[in-house]
């Protein structure tokens, strides 16, 4: 296995944010029966600190060990059982992205330990990716007591280390100054891109530029050229009306990408429904 | 391996039903449910079982999980808190032989899918238990295996326990013949077995003698009724013997008195026969295992019936009797019983009519203590 081994001996911290959680709660909750889906986020490796010094002789040094911290930002998932899998739990790449650092799986009112397929996609998930620290899984038991009153949200993390998968604890970082050290740490991750400052020669100024950044710009804000951009960054002062004409590009993408949302949730919804209807003749229910 | 806890009210959707009906029905292992409940939303259907799958003379508690409303997704299987290394799928992957599985060819509108995933996971677990076994350091326990592991059928259990010393359990099926073919118009499903169960302390230490193992014969429940094996006696366990040695001696023993057994059936059936003349056609009797017989008598204008327990060593052990009025009733309104009663003259040597010519002489004087036994009871009641 290219993950495990040496991961016995560091130290491992879990991490996900509050919304972040309760985002992934929320899907695993909606889904009709069990669901699946991959987790999105950052590994670090942080190198053993050197031994600290201490003036007291009688206290032995603390053995420090190296630290891997992973975080979960997010989640993708179609909320429906086994999606990633194929019966023998080898793993099934829908569609190309970002490199994910591990899996989730919902299974209501079920034992909190992997199962059989849930054991098996780790594995192949593991080989199929790469990764240079274990992969996370995320085991979500979602139930609640017969009258709704109650609703338990039981989940457990495991890494997979020396092919088993080895419970976790999982930390969730709030707002607060408890958790500032986590939000400090936090390396954002954006595709705007890098804009040095304008070449001192104006003629090869414009060529430089990619459709691709282009392209990520317009992402972000409707109608704002990556040559005027530039000029925004590239000025001391004086451009206040430019930025404020910027935000309000974002703005109004922002709207824009909302209502767009709004129009395709209730168009999937509308298929979630008739898939739901189509399923149930299928399995004999009424 | 704790019993699970009892089922809950929604209806099984009809594809998991009818595979779990199929399962219940076709499988010649005692295989049961435990709790069923649902994994939907709205826990309209119940999608999700435990089943309680005989290993090595116990049970293994497995939760196979389906989904109602994705009918076509494979069910997936959750097992014990101790199987954690039992990796069936990760295995079929690291060989390559995944096709081979059923689950390569889920199609979850044929009834026999959960049954043959089930027989499929059984195996492997049993292959996984005994390389489990032959893991283990212990130089006693390595030969052990390797001279019976060939024996057809054997299981191979290691228990790990935090507050005693591990042990590995051997499940020996003994006699490979067809019991039920000793029994006349056999009443059983399910194929009827005789194991040895043997368990082997494992000893971490080379220097001290390895203990014997604890030994105990397990039969299966229907077998009860026609061979009793709490009634034999296990040969002796020698100092440095193996299970090899041990279980040929063993085997031919068990073989006479399965034998013997099949017999006995015969001389109950006789005994029964002869019931007929002296006491009048039998009311009841046990046709198949002769071990049950019931007659009607009447002394002057007393009438009670008799009730015969044959034994499994009968003729050597007498029948017990109970006598039974239909004339007294206690306040609960339940006919007044005499105790058993089985210390009446007998004797092996006699043939089946003599037998019961003796029960009834006895009986003519036994039904009076009846009757005043009966009169004394009833003004106490009131």
């Amino acid at each position: 296995m290219a993950t495990g081994g040496d991961a016995t001996s560091t130290v491992t911290k879990i991490s996900i944010s509050g919304a972040a959680l309760a985002a992934l709660l929320q899907r695993c909750v909606i889904a009709t029966g069990d669901c699946d889906g991959l987790l999105f986020g950052c590994a670090s490796h942080v190198p053993a600190p050197p031994p600290s010094l201490s003036d007291y002789d009688d206290h032995a040094p603390s053995p420090s060990s190296p630290t891997l911290t992973i975080s979960i930002y997010g989640h993708s998932s179609v909320a429906h059982p086994s999606s990633l899998c194929d019966p023998l739990g080898r793993f099934q790449l829908s569609a190309p992205g970002p490199a994910p650092i591990g899996f989730f799986s919902s299974r209501r009112r079920t034992a909190l330990r992997p199962s059989m397929r849930e054991l098996s996609l780790a594995h192949s998930l593991s080989k199929s990716l790469a990764l240079t620290h274990p992969i996370l899984f995320l085991l979500v038991s979602p139930s609640s007591s017969a009258n709704l009153s109650t609703h338990s949200y039981d989940h457990r993390a495991f890494l997979l280390i020396s092919s088993r998968l080895v419970p976790a604890s999982l930390d969730v970082a709030n707002v607060g100054p408890g958790f500032r050290d986590q939000y400090h740490s936090f390396a954002p991750g954006s595709t705007m891109p890098w804009l040095p400052l304008p070449h001192p020669s104006p003629s090869t100024a414009g060529d430089t530029r990619t459709t691709g950044e282009q392209n990520a710009v317009d992402g972000m804000v409707d109608g704002f050229g990556l040559g005027k951009l530039e000029e925004v960054v590239g000025s001391a002062a004086g451009h206040s009306a430019e930025m404020e004409d910027m935000y309000a590009g974002m703005l109004r993408r922002l709207e824009k990408l909302a209502k767009e949302v709004e129009k395709s949730n209730l168009r999937v919804l509308k298929q979630e429904n008739r898939n739901l209807l189509l399923r149930f003749r299928y399995a004999g229910l009424e | 391996m704790s019993p699970p806890a009892s089922t809950s009210g929604a209806p099984l959707a009809p594809l998991v039903a009818a595979q779990l009906n199929f399962v219940l029905s076709q499988s010649k292992l005692p295989i049961r449910v435990g709790q069923i409940w649902s994994g939907c939303r709205d826990g309209r259907y119940a999608d999700r079982f435990t089943l309680a799958i005989p290993f090595c003379l116990d049970y293994v508690y497995w939760d196979f999980l389906y989904n109602a409303l994705s009918p076509k997704v494979a069910p997936d299987v959750v097992f014990g808190p101790d199987d954690e290394g039992f990796q069936p799928l990760v295995d079929y992957d690291g060989a390559g032989s995944g096709e081979k599985s059923c689950l390569a060819r889920w199609d979850c509108r044929d009834t026999s899918a959960l049954f043959a995933l089930v027989k499929e996971l059984r195996e492997l677990y049993i292959e996984y238990q005994k390389k489990r076994a032959s893991e283990v350091d212990d130089a006693r326990l390595k030969f052990e295996i390797s001279t019976v592991l060939s024996k057809e059928g054997i299981e191979i259990y290691m228990v790990s326990s935090n507050d005693r010393p591990d042990e590995v359990k051997f499940a020996v099926p003994l006699l490979d013949l067809d019991l039920a073919k000793l029994v006349p118009g056999c009443p059983w499903k399910l194929p009827q077995k005789i194991h040895l169960q043997a368990v082997f302390p494992i000893s971490r230490s080379y220097s001290s003698v390895p203990s014997a193992p604890r030994l105990k014969l397990v039969s299966t429940p229907d077998l009860k009724s026609f061979f009793s094996v709490d009634d034999v006696k296990l040969p002796p366990w020698l100092d440095g013997m193996c299970m090899a040695e041990y279980l040929p001696n063993l085997e031919e023993n068990l073989k006479i008195q399965v034998v013997d057994a099949s017999a006995s059936i015969g001389s109950r059936r006789r005994f029964i026969e002869a019931l007929a003349p002296t006491f009048g056609r039998p009311l009841e009797a046990d046709p198949i295992f002769c071990r049950r017989a019931t007659v009607l008598s009447i002394s002057g204008i007393f009438t009670f019936l008799v009730h015969f327990v044959i034994p499994l060593q009968f003729p050597k052990q007498q029948p017990v009797l109970t006598l039974q009025s239909s004339q007294h009733f206690n306040a609960q309104g339940i006919p007044i019983m005499s105790p058993p009663i089985n210390d009446y003259p007998w004797s092996p040597r006699w043939d089946s009519t003599e037998m019961v010519e003796r029960i009834y002489d006895f009986l003519v004087d036994e039904c009076q203590n009846f009757k005043r036994f009966c009169s004394d009871a009833l003004p106490q009641q009131k």
